[in-house]
């Protein structure tokens, strides 16, 4: 088995929800402070400087975009920690030399690739393989849209879905359940 | 006694909201650009006089602002030689630090100008926003200047 120091820094998801409650909060929260500003201006209220002679639409949109853009980092957030989850998940396995079809499965991809292990091409298709919903499919398809968040989003991406945060918490939450049943 | 605390509390509420005017501010608003229109053509008046440089009041701009709803405000245009169109639109009254913004807009860029008190207008470097410089008869020609020129 490949050698590897596990960090026991792995997110949940449900940690990575809470987080994106907080950060959504604290969006809305800031942007009630700059449209009181402009609307109830006074002295004690104190907006950065970007935000001056913006008008309510602008800044409507400054926080809407905002809001999109932490939408996408809270989404790689979540696909990742569902990979440490598949990872570690994979590693223990290997390690109690588990007996069961997932787990002989996993040694047998141990055995020929060591440590060059793909997340999409062996652990997950194993998976796939011995389980009949399609959440590992859909995550198949999430990894996608990682790896495009991943790489600078510089090309048009071809994902035949548009991802949001609630898409994208149901599939990684359906990974969760399935591997955990 | 209960429906009565409760619309106590709603008429506190109320009456904790400071109260606008709306119907003055767009008024004020309104007259504000165009006593700084007045401004630019004083500005200008030897320039126009001479035919060096056309001013146009003919188009209008439709807003929405809330508390306002939809009105329509005057913009003007300035036009330089043959081709060179300026174009100054108001955008709201509603923005931070000021009572007002006037976009101008001419073939080689975009500055904005805000009313930071009533009558007082500053152009505002629209990249880093905290560059603000009096709007006067100088300053108005040389932003004209480097809108048609670059």
């Amino acid at each position: 088995m490949a050698n590897i120091s596990l960090s026991g820094q792995k997110k949940s998801i449900e940690s990575v929800f809470s987080w994106y409650e907080d950060q959504i909060e604290a969006i809305n929260d800031f942007k009630n402070k700059v449209i009181t500003s402009i609307i109830h201006p006074r002295p004690s209220l104190v907006v950065n400087k970007k935000f001056i002679s913006l008008t309510l639409t602008e800044i409507n949109l400054y926080f809407d975009n905002s809001t999109n853009e932490l939408k996408h980092l809270v989404c790689l957030n979540l696909i990742s920690a569902t990979e440490a989850f598949l990872r570690v998940d994979y590693y223990k396995r290997i390690k109690k030399r588990e007996r069961s079809k997932i787990g002989r499965l996993f040694r047998d991809i141990e055995n020929n690739k060591e440590n060059k292990v793909s997340l999409e091409d062996d652990i997950i298709e194993a998976w796939k393989s011995i389980k009949r919903s399609n959440s590992f499919s859909d995550f198949l398809g999430l990894l996608k849209y990682r790896h495009w968040l991943a790489h600078g989003r510089y090309w048009t991406p071809k994902l035949g879905r548009e991802y949001s945060f609630d898409i994208a918490y149901e599939i990684v939450e359906n990974v969760f359940k399935a591997v955990s049943k | 006694m209960k429906a009565d605390t409760f619309e106590d509390f709603l008429k506190k509420k109320k009456e904790e909201e400071p109260k606008i005017n709306w119907e003055r501010r767009q008024a004020q608003w309104i007259k504000s650009v165009t006593d700084f229109y007045n401004n630019v053509k004083k500005w200008l008046k030897p320039f126009t006089e001479k035919g060096l440089l056309v001013i146009k009041e003919d188009s209008w701009v439709h807003i929405y602002e809330d508390g306002f709803g939809d009105y329509d405000i005057k913009k003007i245009k300035i036009i330089v030689g043959k081709n060179n169109i300026i174009t100054l639109t108001p955008r709201a009254t509603l923005v931070l630090g000021g009572y007002g913004r006037i976009d101008m807009k001419g073939p080689m860029g975009e500055i904005s100008i805000i009313q930071i008190k009533w009558g007082k207008w500053k152009f505002i470097n629209k990249l880093t926003r905290n560059e603000l410089w009096d709007a006067n008869e100088e300053t108005f020609k040389s932003v004209i200047q480097d809108l048609v020129n670059g």
